[in-house]
């Protein structure tokens, strides 16, 4: 027998990243790194969310908070898709309840025009600095996931100035219909700036990217395809060779997930609108699968929480390519024991022999 | 050959899955602010007076009939207007929505709610329908509705308009058994409300079940399906058809079709004829221009427009409808030409 019967987490998750077998199914929550955490909200009273970001030893003891707590497999570095906005020159604040909101939004060719897309390392140097005190402070044991929004939800920000009020993205629409030249102008500069984010993510250390399509549910199958999916294949296909896992994730996405899977990502994310087991069935099992238990469940008693967890990998099936998420970000009512104790559920009732035993026979 | 049929028998024919000579055509959110005359109303009494005043929301209810020539008239009413007489009072703030005094959040909550015949809790609506009934002729199908119970049962819980209904799905894990009472009482209150429409003469029912697409099917089918079954039973014992609507439900429509209507509205986050393979060819289908669509070019949405009927392919059963409501900013002559659109497409093929 030899002496590590068990994966470290990073083992764990690169592995399902990659299909291959695993000893218990990784597991990692969006949002873990945050607001459910005392240690995050006495942070919170003294720094605005930006400067915490921004500074490379705050961001990395947030995103550190979950690890030695949850016993997670994967650290997602604590930031926010904003900041990639500072790379193409546009000025933002992050309002608390609302997220970012821009001082003057993107809707003419002038406004595109003048976006500049700067050198990554120079226009966000603190969130690569992160990713390199995360990889040193995990030393193996846990992976580094760094992320991106996607150029659709970047630019539903950036035209919106905000949140869409009435949830349709109108404003956004409107300008893909009436301007297709402006919006496909847009997409590129976006695609571009996250390209070198992306890029410069992977050379700092990022073992895991993932790419958050949040907001793409509100687009029909032929919009996405037209609109949207090409600028997706084309940050995969960039980021492929650093040798990163890759993950695409969307919600709302039940009638977008086979094209979704032809964008080039190594896994899929899910949300919990549609079964795990049917999900996976329309990407095709050449893909992983993360996902995908409803995040409202946890405000549940833990009895309802390891049902609901149970289901989701009996619909996985023990198939290797599952990675178990939520099926959006950790609301912040949430019980970070609950966590605790789901990440031990999820880990324990999926336990196989080590991959490296199980093959010696 | 036979005479050109009304808009009422259209709708209906279509609604039954059979032979129309053109396909019919209703918009969501068609009565109200889109025509001068009834932002005019509105800015005069103020919204909820329109709505519940007989006289005036009935015409601005059959104002689309007259200006756009649509086959489905819609009342001009809020799904909300259930709530007066049930007791959980309510106001809307503009931008905002409605926002519900004090929240129904506990057993002694639930206990609380009145469930009253429609023609005490809420009878200017029905007085409404008999107006339109007598004025419209045969012109356009009255097309009744009611908010699903999930949807009232949400709202209550929230007390204001959410993005995700969190609160009220913690609720539902948490309390089980307050939920199902909750929902219980919720559709006794919609079965009321649509059998007192049915008397007063709509012609057919569309169930709101606007935000069931912030649930995955499991928890659909054990914490809403089983009162969606019901409502569309008591509607199909009164012959009345049905529609059974709802949005980013992509991943319900098999259990959506499940409960029994005749028609299951989609919107466009799908192709319409998957979502049709999908609900089976025993349901007819509503749906699903993507209503932002309606503020591009015309070369745009003629586009678009028609792609929606070639997917269909003339196949009996399918209303012709946006995805959702329609979108601020739409202008009445878009809609006008779509409604010539759908008209003169399906009639060419006949």
């Amino acid at each position: 027998m030899p002496a590590n019967t068990t994966m470290t987490g990073a083992q764990r998750m690169l592995a399902a990243c990659r299909r291959q077998p695993v000893d218990a199914t990784p597991v990692w929550f969006m949002r873990q790194a945050g607001r459910s955490f005392k240690e995050y909200r006495a942070l919170k009273e003294k720094y605005d969310f930006l400067t915490m970001a921004k500074t490379p030893e705050i961001a990395a003891q947030v995103t550190l908070l979950p690890v030695g707590r949850l016993h997670v497999d994967a650290a997602v570095m604590f930031s926010d898709i904003a900041l990639v906005l500072e790379g193409l020159g546009l000025e933002y604040h992050i309002e608390p309840e609302v997220g970012p909101v821009v001082a003057k939004p993107v809707r003419t060719q002038a406004d595109v025009d003048a976006l500049m897309v700067v050198d990554a390392e120079e226009a966000t140097p603190y969130v690569f600095e992160t990713l390199r005190i995360l990889r040193r402070e995990l030393e193996g044991q846990t992976a580094v996931i760094g992320f991106a929004g996607s150029p659709f939800t970047l630019a539903c920000y950036m035209i919106e100035g905000g949140r869409s009020r009435s949830r349709m993205y109108e404003g956004v629409k409107a300008l893909m219909f009436t301007q297709p030249g402006v919006w496909h102008g847009l997409m590129e500069k976006i695609t571009e700036a996250t390209i070198r984010y992306l890029l410069a993510q992977a050379k700092a250390g990022a073992q895991v990217i993932q790419l958050f399509d949040s907001w793409v549910g509100v687009l029909g199958p032929s919009q996405y395809e037209q609109y949207v999916l090409p600028y997706s294949k084309r940050i995969f296909e960039a980021v492929r060779p650093t040798g990163a896992a890759t993950i695409n994730f969307g919600t709302g996405t039940s009638s977008l997930l086979g094209l979704m899977a032809t964008a080039g990502s190594d896994i899929i994310g899910v949300d919990w609108r549609e079964d795990l087991g049917a999900a996976w069935r329309t990407i095709g099992y050449e893909h992983g699968i993360q996902g995908n238990l409803d995040p409202a469940m946890l405000l549940a008693p833990f009895p309802v929480i390891a049902e609901g967890a149970r289901r989701v990998l009996r619909q996985a099936g023990g198939r290797p390519g599952h990675i178990f998420n939520l099926g959006h970000g950790v609301l912040p009512e949430t019980i970070p024991d609950d966590l605790a104790r789901l990440v031990e559920l999820v880990h324990n009732e999926s336990r196989k022999p080590h991959p490296a035993t199980a093959g010696k026979r | 050959m036979t005479a050109k049929m009304t808009g009422r028998e259209r709708l209906l024919a279509a609604a039954r899955r059979q032979p129309v000579d053109a396909t019919p055509v209703w918009f969501m959110r068609q009565a109200g602010s889109l025509f001068q005359d009834a932002r005019e109303l509105i800015q005069k009494h103020d919204i909820m007076t329109v709505a519940k005043t007989p006289e005036l929301s009935s015409r601005v209810a059959m104002m689309p009939v007259e200006k756009l020539g649509v086959d489905g008239c819609v009342l001009f009413a809020d799904i909300m207007l259930v709530l007066n007489g049930m007791g959980v009072p309510y106001h809307v703030v503009p931008e905002t929505g409605p926002i519900i005094d004090r929240p129904v959040r506990s057993a002694e909550d639930i206990r609380a709610i009145r469930v009253v015949e429609p023609e005490e809790g809420s009878p200017y609506v029905l007085d409404a329908i008999r107006i339109i009934k007598n004025e419209l002729g045969d012109r356009a199908a009255i097309v009744g509705f009611s908010g699903s119970p999930f949807t009232l049962v949400c709202y209550m819980i929230e007390g204001k308009p959410s993005r995700t209904y969190d609160r009220s799905k913690a609720f539902m894990f948490a309390h089980q058994d307050l939920w199902h009472e909750f929902m219980g009482k919720a559709t006794d209150v919609c079965v009321r409300y649509l059998k007192g429409q049915v008397r007063a003469g709509i012609d057919v029912a569309q169930l709101f079940d606007s935000w069931v697409g912030v649930l995955s099917p499991s928890q659909y089918e054990e914490f809403v399906l089983p009162y969606s079954r019901r409502i569309f039973a008591e509607l199909r014992s009164l012959g009345v058809p049905s529609i059974h609507f709802g949005t980013g439900n992509a991943g319900l429509l098999e259990l959506m079709a499940a409960a029994g209507p005749d028609v299951v509205g989609v919107d466009w986050r799908v192709n319409i004829d998957e979502a049709w393979a999908r609900v089976g060819a025993a349901k007819g289908i509503q749906g699903n221009l993507d209503p932002t669509l309606l503020l591009a070019p015309w070369s745009t949405v003629e586009r678009e427009a028609g792609d929606v009927l070639r997917r269909v392919d003339g196949r009996p059963g399918h209303i012709y409808n946006l995805g959702h409501a329609i979108v601020g900013g739409t202008k009445t002559d878009t809609l006008q030409r779509l409604v010539d659109l759908v008209h003169n497409h399906s009639a060419v093929k006949a």
